[in-house]
């Protein structure tokens, strides 16, 4: 299954090194990342993530929850076109 | 003050007394601030040894464990004791030196991405960069470190920070936040589902003591008199000679507990993450099961088996609120009838030591209170059988990452947060090799500790596996060139004894706990001891083989 998260991301150190390693070792592809620096919160990320895996992202979102870092982690997304579309190519 | 200073004096305020380590280049700033300091540090011989006696230090009290390492190579050689804290939800600060922050990225002398290695094993890490963030950083680490489920953390502090100039002091330690309680919704469809239940069974793990649930636990099972199976770092939350409790289940568990689990119909996951070595092939486990997971971790709710009702929060609380008289005398007389169909048997027809009897003796020799601290590998097993166990606080093993080496320096970190308290490292000649160096901690600091070394000369569980699943094809498990090892204690200063046959268990084991200082007592076993019953990799735990004659059967089916 495909599905799309957006986390908000305190800063800190290796922070998005640290989400990144946690979407790979439970079990999930990352199709598509984007990572901007939100306005209204002075160094924190506003990240977006499309990942695919066979595992239940309710259980990743509750692993990247776990982060230090993260301070929110929602699931905005799921079985979209465009993540199948670009595994497929 | 330096940033070296203001780090101990944050060390001080949260309570740190004890710190384990071995100094070297990066972080001399501390260690010469540590001679001004009241924490006492303890020098290992190695750097995994540190990491393991803080490790022992903070499973025996509950308390965090600290140990320090240099830049580099003294940095690695904690890594696995981080991961091993790491996969056993141990609270442990890790300090860590690290080069110059001028120097970082260029392949300093002694400069390795702590950082980036440990990423994935610990619960959160630090490069400390600025000396004024020290007080912030060192007050996060312990409240991480301590918060919710419990685990690791790394504070990696570059020599020139450490050195830097600062006007600085610790920040005030705050009260933990209690663990937030269970909704009422999801308590309610537990309460359901335990009340329609018929036949239910407790299955609980590391998390019962790491939540402080153990006298909750025991309360649910004598107010609802529901069975119970434990897992390794279960073992204790319900005192093993308790008529409910019907031992450990899974891969080694016995014929009751795993008879149990795949006849339920009602699985109370209390503080698991259903591994795998417990569960046996997941989608055959307790297949006529509904669940119900209480765990302080929400990411453990639903990893592997999805419950039917999920309580996320403090364990106490929960199990305090599901306590309920229950009518269920027809499953409790079953698993009874389970359990005194198969009792352990320690009347072995032979000459040569039956370690499982030895360990069982031990056990109800040791005082009250007394610690176990094992290794990995069969002598694990066989502890997890065949001991008494009043706590899981005093059973120490390494169980997630399973790591060799483990005993020894746990037990020195256990030994010296309880002076006074017996405490017996279990170990394996194998293991003993991996972490044999601090024989010479033991011998500094005069610990009392019992080191009982099982010897069959051979990698025993890797050879049982290669006897059972590998056509008996050995690859690499001969031991048989180990030293002497009562000769090895000898060297280190520690009082040392052999035996080899069963004649000699009584009087060896009396020396042992009637010693004053540490000993060592070096048994030799039947290198052909198997650890029984066991499940094999991939079947469902009511494919348990229970001897090598049952092996042979289900190997030949015909015959």
């Amino acid at each position: 299954m495909s599905a799309s998260l957006a986390l908000d991301v305190a800063p800190g150190t290796s922070a998005l090194e640290r989400l990144l390693s946690v979407v790979r070792r439970r079990g999930f592809h990352i199709d598509a990342l984007q990572a901007v620096r939100a306005s209204h919160d002075h160094g924190a990320l506003s990240v977006e993530l499309e990942v695919s895996g066979e595992r239940s992202v309710e259980v990743l979102s509750r692993h990247l929850q776990n982060l230090s870092d993260c301070q929110r982690v929602r699931i905005t997304g799921r079985d979209f076109e465009g993540a199948r579309a670009r595994r497929a190519s | 003050m330096n940033g070296a200073e203001l780090l101990l004096r944050c060390l001080e305020a949260e309570g740190v007394e004890r710190i384990w380590g071995y100094p070297g280049g990066a972080i001399m700033p501390v260690y010469d601030a540590l001679l001004d300091s009241p924490i006492r540090h303890f020098l290992t011989r190695h750097e995994q040894g540190a990491a393991f006696a803080a490790q022992g230090y903070a499973r025996s009290t509950g308390e965090v464990g600290v140990c320090m390492a240099t830049s580099g190579p003294g940095a690695t050689n904690l890594v696995t004791g981080i991961a091993d804290a790491y996969l056993d939800s141990v609270p442990l600060v890790a300090i860590t030196g690290q080069v110059p922050r001028a120097l970082i990225g260029t392949d300093a002398f002694q400069e390795v991405d702590v950082l980036g290695i440990t990423l994935p094993i610990v619960k959160h890490s630090y490069l400390v960069s600025e000396v004024e963030s020290i007080p912030g950083v060192v007050r996060e680490a312990f409240a991480t470190a301590r918060g919710g489920r419990p685990g690791p953390v790394v504070i990696d502090l570059p020599k020139d920070v450490a050195q830097a100039r600062v006007a600085g002091r610790p920040e005030p330690v705050v009260d933990m936040a209690p663990a937030s309680l269970p909704s009422a919704d999801a308590l309610a469809a537990a309460a359901e589902l335990l009340r329609t239940s018929q036949r239910p069974l407790i299955y609980a793990g590391g998390g019962v003591e790491k939540g402080s649930a153990v006298d909750a636990l025991r309360r649910f099972v004598e107010a609802t008199g529901i069975p119970v199976v434990h897992t390794l770092h279960g073992l204790g939350a319900v005192p093993s000679e308790h008529p409910r409790f019907l031992g450990m289940l899974g891969m080694h568990g016995t014929r009751a507990a795993n008879h149990a689990v795949q006849e339920c119909d009602l699985l109370v996951a209390v503080g698991v993450r259903f591994d795998d070595r417990a569960t046996g092939k997941l989608s055959e486990f307790a297949p006529e099961a509904k669940v119900i997971h209480l765990d302080i971790d929400a990411a453990e709710l639903g990893k592997l088996r999805v419950p039917h009702a999920a309580v996320r929060g403090d364990l106490s609380s929960a199990l305090e609120t599901l306590a309920c008289e229950l009518e269920i005398e027809p499953w409790q007389a079953r698993c009874e009838q389970w359990q005194a169909r198969w009792p352990w048997r320690y009347d072995a027809p032979f000459d040569s030591v039956y370690a499982p009897a030895l360990l069982h003796q031990l056990s109800k020799s040791a005082p009250a209170g007394s610690f176990v601290v094992c290794d990995v590998g069969q002598h694990q097993m066989w502890v997890a059988q065949h001991w008494s166990f009043e706590h899981p606080r005093q059973h120490l093993t390494s169980g997630g990452l399973g790591t060799m080496g483990f005993g020894l320096p746990a037990a020195i970190g256990v030994q010296i947060a309880h002076p006074e308290a017996t405490v017996i490292n279990v170990t394996g000649d194998g293991s003993f090799m991996m972490n044999l160096q601090e024989l010479a901690t033991v011998r500094r600091y005069d610990l009392p500790i019992k080191i009982v070394v099982i010897d069959n000369s051979a990698l025993g569980m890797v050879r049982q596996w290669q006897e059972c699943f590998f056509g008996n094809r050995e690859s690499e498990v001969d031991l048989s060139d180990n030293p002497d090892f009562a000769d090895v204690g000898r060297a280190f200063g520690i009082q040392s004894l052999e035996i080899e046959y069963a004649e000699q268990v009584s009087a060896a084991l009396e020396l042992l706990l009637d010693s004053r200082g540490p000993m060592l007592l070096h048994v030799r076993i039947d290198r052909q001891a198997n650890v029984w019953p066991l499940v094999p990799a991939g079947a469902n735990n009511s494919q348990m083989i229970t001897d090598g004659i049952e092996l042979r059967r289900s190997a030949c089916p015909q015959a």
